[in-house]
């Protein structure tokens, strides 16, 4: 498959106070053209830094420590910010968690969807009304023309988060960015956008990619997973390699600490303790002092990220250790 | 579960109307949120009653009624057969010795500016229990019930994870030892693997201590794994009333139907026939005539816009109010 997004190597620094400590380390991974990869992990565990780093809206106190950040051939990881902003909603473009706190409640929708399309579209005031119209259509908002001169306090949860998909879908980009997009709506209307945003993936052939903390979107959205854990990858694979045969501890821990709706379960498996704090990395693993099957070398060593069979990508030492056996 | 014994609370005709003003300044008008129309349950002593529906459903306001920190419209709320909407604020504090409430957002519902010790034993001096020495000791207790260190005594909110948090706004609630727990949404705030410790320990301290639950959430998921019974709440009603297994084996109801089946599995390739709703929530200031449900139901006829359906038992103590469901 061609890949249209590369991450090499990227790291990502915070500064808290006068403590600077590496929220994300050396992640890679690409995303292909019409794929959409899921990244899933607890809070903190830096997958909403990954994805900001690559849209350029990191947080003031957070920048790039590291590593290339490739579109289409293109290294944007170094560019100046007046020249991220062509890229920003043209060729990648986000949805955020929160629809109420994305959009700017002094402004009428219409204002702005149309700041959206000036920017990048070359098109009059009366073509940018009608694009407008069409694509809240399209978004399955009803009385489109009326809610264009609404505010976003008069709109619900899900239609707000349907304004920002269509925001996001103006420009036709490659990769949409979707961190966590349902997460504060209720099931029903999770439902009724995550199919949205299926139809208008496979009718532009956008890629998207998916951070989410719900493996059953996961299941159900994504063909290709990446896992993170402290601000790393531990594991990368198929959607079909994830849930029927995860390698690295966590993950098949954390599979299995989902309370099951299609299984009856006496009590739940769980992991215990915490995530550990980015100012207090452990020396080797990071999830060694979590995991069940740790070993000394765990605690002494940090295990790479290696491939099995060119399918799976695990940090574990378990699997370099058979891996160098066999 | 025995269903003729004697029921711990019982809750008859509730209501809950919120007035609000709208409209310009000068031509305000009055107008009633119906938050909680009509609702009759009861709980038996023992058991883990779970109410589950989306946000503005009304669930959270019927846990808030009941401990009486809103003052319901009309209805009847009675906890070990005395009415409790009888009772003078005085007498009222007496009785929230026996109902304690969690609440969702560990973050928010401990005092920063208190030690753990503090917060721990501040519902015993409201209480009058124990002299100094003896709260003390139950400080310790308590920390250890919960799975806590009692070494965390002295130490502020500030220093503990979202899920150590919730373990001690749970030891909190049980300083007083009561006999009702209301646990509001107590795990939507943490992460799956936390989320897990936290229902596990919860399912703990009910068998050891002897508590009666009332478990609300909007997670299916966790509410199926918790609870021996279920209520399901739309639009300020109860729509579904059954045992835990039986209603998500069969769904009577349209809506919940379409509230299981809307929750994304965690499992590749499950062929599962999704009954995506159309439209919102009614407002709850101008519900719909007849059936609540009749403006997004798949399946409605005519009369259910215009006659209310009644609450009836199927059989099994399964309640449903639908015109269609058998």
């Amino acid at each position: 498959m061609d890949s249209i997004l590369q991450l090499h190597h990227v790291s990502v620094s915070a500064k808290v106070g006068n403590e600077k400590f590496e929220v994300v380390k050396d992640v890679s991974f690409h995303v292909g053209k019409g794929e959409t990869l899921g990244i899933v992990g607890e809070s903190g565990c830096g997958k909403s830094i990954t994805a900001k780093s690559i849209i350029g809206l990191l947080p003031s106190n957070a920048w790039l420590s590291g590593g290339d950040i490739i579109l289409n051939n293109r290294e944007i990881s170094s560019l100046k910010k007046r020249d991220m902003r062509k890229i920003q909603g043209k060729e990648i473009a986000m949805i955020f968690q929160e629809p109420m706190a994305s959009l700017d409640p002094v402004y009428t929708i219409s204002e702005q969807l149309a700041e959206m399309i000036k920017n990048h579209l070359k098109l009059t005031r009366s073509e940018i009304k009608n694009y407008s119209i069409d694509l809240l259509e399209k978004v399955g908002i009803p009385r489109a023309k009326e809610i264009l001169n609404e505010f976003p306090f008069q709109l619900s949860g899900g239609m707000s988060q349907r304004i920002m998909i269509a925001m996001a879908m103006s420009c036709k980009p490659e990769i949409l960015i979707a961190d966590e997009p349902t997460t504060a709506l209720d099931v029903t209307i999770q439902a009724q956008i995550m199919d949205l945003m299926g139809d208008l993936k496979n009718e532009n052939q956008t890629s998207v990619i998916l951070i989410t903390h719900d493996m059953g979107i996961v299941a159900e959205f994504c063909q290709r997973v990446i896992v993170m854990y402290a601000g790393e990858i531990v594991e990368e694979a198929t959607v079909e390699q994830i849930f029927n045969d995860p390698k690295h501890p966590y993950t098949q821990a954390l599979l299995k600490s989902i309370p099951r709706i299609d299984e009856r379960q006496e009590s739940l498996p769980y992991i215990e303790g915490s995530v550990p704090s980015p100012r207090s990395m452990p020396k080797g693993c990071r999830f060694a002092d979590r995991c069940p099957l740790a070993f000394d070398q765990c605690f002494d060593q940090e295990p790479d990220l290696i491939s099995i069979n060119n399918q799976y990508k695990v940090r574990c030492w378990l699997y370099e250790k058979s891996n160098r056996k066999g | 579960m025995n269903v003729d014994s004697d029921p711990i609370l019982t809750v008859h005709h509730l209501k809950k109307y919120f007035t609000i003003k709208t409209g310009q300044i000068g031509r305000r008008v009055s107008t009633n949120i119906h938050s909680v129309e009509d609702i009759s349950f009861n709980i038996h002593r023992g058991e883990t009653l779970g109410i589950v529906g989306e946000s503005g459903c009304g669930k959270s306001t019927t846990a808030r009624m009941i401990i009486r920190l809103l003052e319901p419209t009309s209805g009847e709320i009675n906890f070990e057969g005395e009415n409790l909407l009888e009772k003078s604020r005085h007498e009222m504090r007496k009785i929230r010795k026996d109902i304690q409430m969690v609440f969702q957002d560990p973050f928010e519902s401990l005092d920063p500016r208190m030690k753990i010790s503090a917060i721990l034993e501040e519902p015993m001096k409201n209480f009058n229990l124990y002299n100094r020495k003896q709260r003390k000791q139950r400080v310790a207790d308590l920390l250890k019930e919960v799975g806590l260190s009692s070494a965390y005594a002295d130490r502020y909110p500030n220093e503990f994870s979202g899920g150590q948090r919730q373990r001690i706004g749970i030891a909190r609630a049980l300083a007083s030892h009561p006999k009702l727990l209301i646990a509001d949404e107590p795990v939507s705030a943490l992460d799956v693997s936390v989320q897990s410790q936290v229902l596990n320990l919860m399912k703990g301290l009910q068998k050891k201590l002897d508590l009666t639950y009332l478990f609300i959430s909007h997670d299916l998921s966790v509410v199926k794994h918790f609870c021996d019974r279920i209520a399901v709440m739309y639009l300020g009603r109860i729509v579904e009333l059954s045992e835990a297994e039986q209603l998500f084996k069969h769904p009577r109801h349209p809506y919940t139907q379409s509230l299981i089946s809307a929750i994304p599995i965690p499992r590749p390739n499950t062929d599962k026939k999704r009954i995506i709703l159309q439209g919102e929530v009614p407002d709850p200031s101008n519900p719909p005539e007849g059936c609540p449900f009749h403006t997004r139901c798949p399946v409605a006829m005519e009369i259910c816009s215009k006659s209310l359906p009644e609450f009836i038992n199927k059989g099994n103590e399964h309640f449903v109010a639908c015109h269609i469901a058998t």
